[in-house]
């Protein structure tokens, strides 16, 4: 099986420090993987280059076919890779139906002159994308609340918000930053159920940055291990669990992560 | 073209880049601590020449509310330089407070302070108009004693002028250069400020009264402002109260041109845009004013961090 | 009786006016980027206009064009604002942040260096005896009127479709919005490059309209006060601008004393509303209307 995101020797240093280090990772269709590592292991900055927010000093990303290293984050994003914040970045001031709607034009045909002048197909476009992030928002939990502002969410919702947004860009490929930090313990566990109902709902591959190792063993199908801006190990849950280089990354690093 | 113009140019744009750095500056260091830009510096620019002035000369022409007034003493130039530079200094911590502490203090959108600093100017240079009026002032030749205006001399037959207020422009930028470079060095004070400047939560976290630095951030940027505008007046007199808006404003192509936030930058893109001014050919001299602004239209297109700035990364 | 519906009526036509300067900061600031750039594009359709009305090489197109000759004007002003708003808005808006703002400064500057050194713009004197459109000013309404209302109309629709979202996200979060598939130096462009054409369709409408047309028009001073039209008006509602600029323009006419301290009092406003109003006199009076509505519905 051909992967769907292909990193290839990634590398990404700041000033002098090496964040992310020769990295390469092939992501299948349809699998769940996790990827995790102490703080400050390069985590988020290997999102961000793959969804080209940060550029690459070397090495290349291929994503369903298309080279994507050096493309703008919109490019990519219409291409199906959609992604959540570990710091969650809504538009705080637009109600969540419109955050959810914004993505949802990723596709859109018609533009703006229609849009003013209210052309019937802009009008059409309008209407079938509300009734979309209609359905998501119901999805997540929030249907009740969709012109409220996304400023004024507890912090729980705004993380389902945000995968509600990612949702509506239609990808095949689903970054989640974090997604269950800040969660309260019960939550937590609808998180796991309600990420493997989206993938199979969605048809999605999804790859997760995650510190709560248990939902990551119950989770994913495979797991990546970052430690220092390096892969360390690379494997099946219980294979990353027993590797001592794993052990060895978090008790002899932070711990905070492995806790 | 001859040698002769090159050498006189070449002077000539040292003198005065070396001046529009020091003012750039002022800039700089604020950006570098918060990143905003500070429009009101062009005011304090502005009032650092007229409060130089007053103090000097002790009065002011026939327009205006203070028309009438005279200050019963005046101060030798020198200490009228250095007591303006400390007022203006004063009045860049009072912009601090005014324009940009209580928006900080909100968390504000950082285009609100660069609003409310543009009204803070629009005060300060209307208030000056108000007061003094709109005439064009020029500092008294005798204000440098004996010295000499220029000194004239000969390159290949054809005459080379140093005036002296070029000569002091220079040396009193290079002397504001040092200290601040020695400041920014060597001091704790310095250490601290390039501590804040990196990232304010870890200075406040090392102990840093951040508030306290920011303030005394704006002192220094106000004196750099009040100076330079008092050495441009000196120069070229002091063309209204609007003229330090249209320094103001070269200052922004100085900054942005040697990089956002670079110190070093700043002083690059003084020297620069002071060099690309005076080397105008002569039949285009119309259009130097807007030498400055070509040039950041420039750099824009083709190296939008600067000349001396990191690339741009966003935080993500 | 007369005079003072004289002076009343033009006062009105002035507002609508400087209110479609504050429409033209309004655009880009719907995507929020700060432009200064409106004075320039209206200073250079006006100089577009006061050209195509006054220069002999336009005699034969003023003849058989009539009246027509203004929406030609118009047009002229229109293109020559679209194509420089791409050319200055584009390497700005690559670039996050302030580069906008600082890059519009710029222009405004180059304009006015560039227009005082054009002999075709007359230089410091500038162009007078631009042909009127109308014996009386007031008729004036029939250029600005219109315009502001088309203006008026396109905000309002931008707020009301899909597509207009675009330009919210970006204001937003550019880099979530980025992340969410929108196209954010083109939706930064497209809001910039909508005010500019506004701002320069608006000069060529002036310039008949004040008769004669200078390098004055263009200055930093004026660019401030168009953005204080907007900030004091709401920045965030669309009858900001309008608001806005009836209040700046008509206090100094109320309150004749203060005719000589008005950009005093522009500076003022704009610190006070910063400090005190940030979301402008629009916004500070839904606030108020909430509070209101929340105090008579709630218990005591």
């Amino acid at each position: 099986m051909s992967a769907l995101l292909k990193a290839s020797d990634l590398r990404r240093s700041f000033g002098g420090l090496m964040a992310v280090c020769d990295v390469s990772l092939a992501v299948l269709p349809g699998e769940i993987m996790g990827l995790i590592g102490p703080n400050g292991a390069g985590k988020t900055t290997f999102f961000n280059l793959l969804t080209g927010m940060t550029r690459a000093d070397t090495g290349t990303v291929i994503f369903d076919g298309h080279d994507i290293t050096s493309a703008k984050p919109e490019a990519i994003a219409s291409l199906g890779l959609a992604r959540t914040f570990q710091n969650i970045r809504l538009f705080g001031g637009l109600t969540l139906m419109d955050n959810v709607r914004v993505a949802g034009r990723v596709h859109a045909r018609t533009g703006l002159l229609g849009g003013i002048l209210g052309t019937p197909a802009s009008r059409r476009e309008d209407r079938d994308n509300t009734e979309r992030a209609y359905e998501l928002l119901r999805l997540v939990g929030l249907a009740d609340r969709v012109e409220h502002l996304a400023a004024s969410l507890p912090y729980g919702d705004r993380r389902r918000l945000e995968i509600a947004r990612a949702l509506a860009l239609s990808p095949k490929l689903l970054l989640l930053d974090e997604p269950a930090a800040g969660l309260n313990p019960s939550e937590k566990l609808g998180l796991a159920d309600f990420i493997r109902d989206i993938k199979e709902r969605f048809d999605l591959t999804v790859l997760l940055i995650e510190h709560n190792v248990p939902m990551v063993m119950g989770l994913c199908d495979r797991v990546m291990v970052l430690s220092f801006g390096q892969m360390i190990a690379m494997g099946t849950p219980e294979a990353v669990q027993r590797d001592p280089a794993v052990i060895e990354a978090y008790l002899g690093g932070d711990t905070h992560g492995a806790a | 073209m001859d040698f002769a113009w090159l050498l006189q140019s070449l002077l000539n744009g040292l003198s005065i880049g070396s001046v529009y750095a020091v003012f750039a500056l002022g800039y700089t260091l604020v950006f570098s601590i918060l990143g905003i830009i500070n429009f009101a510096h062009g005011a304090v620019f502005t009032l650092g020449a007229y409060l130089t002035y007053a103090l000097a000369v002790g009065r002011f022409g026939i327009n205006g509310l203070l028309s009438d007034l005279s200050l019963p003493l005046t101060l030798p130039f020198p200490a009228a330089l250095l007591v303006g530079a400390l007022l203006s200094g004063l009045a860049g911590m009072a912009v601090e407070r005014l324009a940009f502490k209580p928006l900080r203090r909100r968390g504000a959108d950082p285009l609100l302070a660069l609003v409310s600093s543009l009204g803070v100017a629009l005060i300060v240079v209307n208030l000056i108009q108000y007061l003094v009026g709109a005439e064009i002032y020029s500092f008294p030749s005798d204000i440098f004693g004996d010295l000499p205006m220029a000194v004239i001399f000969s390159v290949g037959g054809k005459p080379v002028a140093v005036r002296t207020i070029q000569i002091i422009l220079f040396a009193a930028s290079m002397v504001m250069l040092a200290g601040l470079g020695w400041f920014i060095g060597r001091t704790r004070g310095g250490k601290a400020l390039r501590a804040t400047a990196e990232n304010a939560d870890t200075a406040s976290l090392l102990g840093i009264s951040v508030n306290r630095f920011i303030l005394g951030t704006f002192f220094i940027s106000g004196l750099l402002g009040g100076l330079s505008g008092t050495l441009i007046g000196v120069s070229f007199g002091i063309a209204g109260p609007y003229f330090g808006v249209s320094y103001g404003l070269k200052g922004l192509a100085v900054i942005v041109l040697g990089g956002l936030g670079s110190i070093p930058g700043a002083v690059l893109g003084g020297l620069v845009i002071g060099l690309g001014e005076a080397f105008l050919p002569p039949d285009m001299s119309s259009y130097k004013e807007a030498v400055a602004f070509v040039l950041l239209f420039a750099i824009l297109l083709v190296r939008p961090q600067g000349l001396l700035g990191g690339r741009l990364e966003q935080k993500v | 009786m007369s005079g003072f519906f004289e002076n009343y009526g033009f006062l009105i036509v002035t507002i609508v006016q400087q209110a479609l300067l504050g429409l033209s900061i309004y655009f880009p600031l719907m995507a929020g980027q700060l432009s200064l750039a409106s004075i320039g594009f209206y200073s250079l359709g006006g100089y577009v206009a006061a050209i195509m009305g006054t220069h002999p090489y336009f005699a034969p197109w003023r003849a058989a064009l009539g009246f027509f000759m203004f929406p030609l004007e118009w047009l002229f002003a229109l293109i020559l604002g679209v194509v420089l708003g791409i050319a200055v808005g584009y390497p700005a808006l690559r670039l996050r942040g302030i580069y906008l703002a600082l890059a519009t400064i710029a222009f405004v500057q180059v304009v006015n260096v560039a227009v005082l050194n054009m002999p075709v713009a007359g230089g410091a004197v500038g162009i007078f005896g631009i042909p009127q459109a109308f014996e009386s000013r007031l008729d004036y309404i029939w250029f600005f009127g219109p315009l502001f209302a088309l203006a008026m109309f396109v905000v309002y629709r931008i707020t009301a479709i899909g597509r207009g979202l675009a330009f919210f996200a970006v204001r937003e979060d550019e880099l979530a919005a980025g992340a969410m598939g929108v196209r954010t130096t083109a939706n930064k462009v497209t809001a910039f490059v909508l005010g500019c054409a506004l701002a320069a369709v608006t000069g060529a409408m002036s310039a008949p309209f004040l008769n004669t047309w200078n390098a004055r028009q263009g200055t930093f001073d004026a660019s401030v006060t168009c953005l204080a039209y907007v900030l004091i008006g709401g920045s965030r509602s669309l009858w900001g601008p309008l608001f806005g600029a009836a209040l700046l323009v008509s206090l100094p006419e109320v309150l004749r004393p203060l005719k000589d301290s008005r950009m005093i009092l522009n500076g003022v406003v704009l610190v006070a509303v910063c400090v005190y109003l940030p979301q402008g006199l629009m916004g500070g009076l839904a606030a108020l209307r909430t509070r209101l509505a929340a105090g008579r519905g709630g218990v005591a």
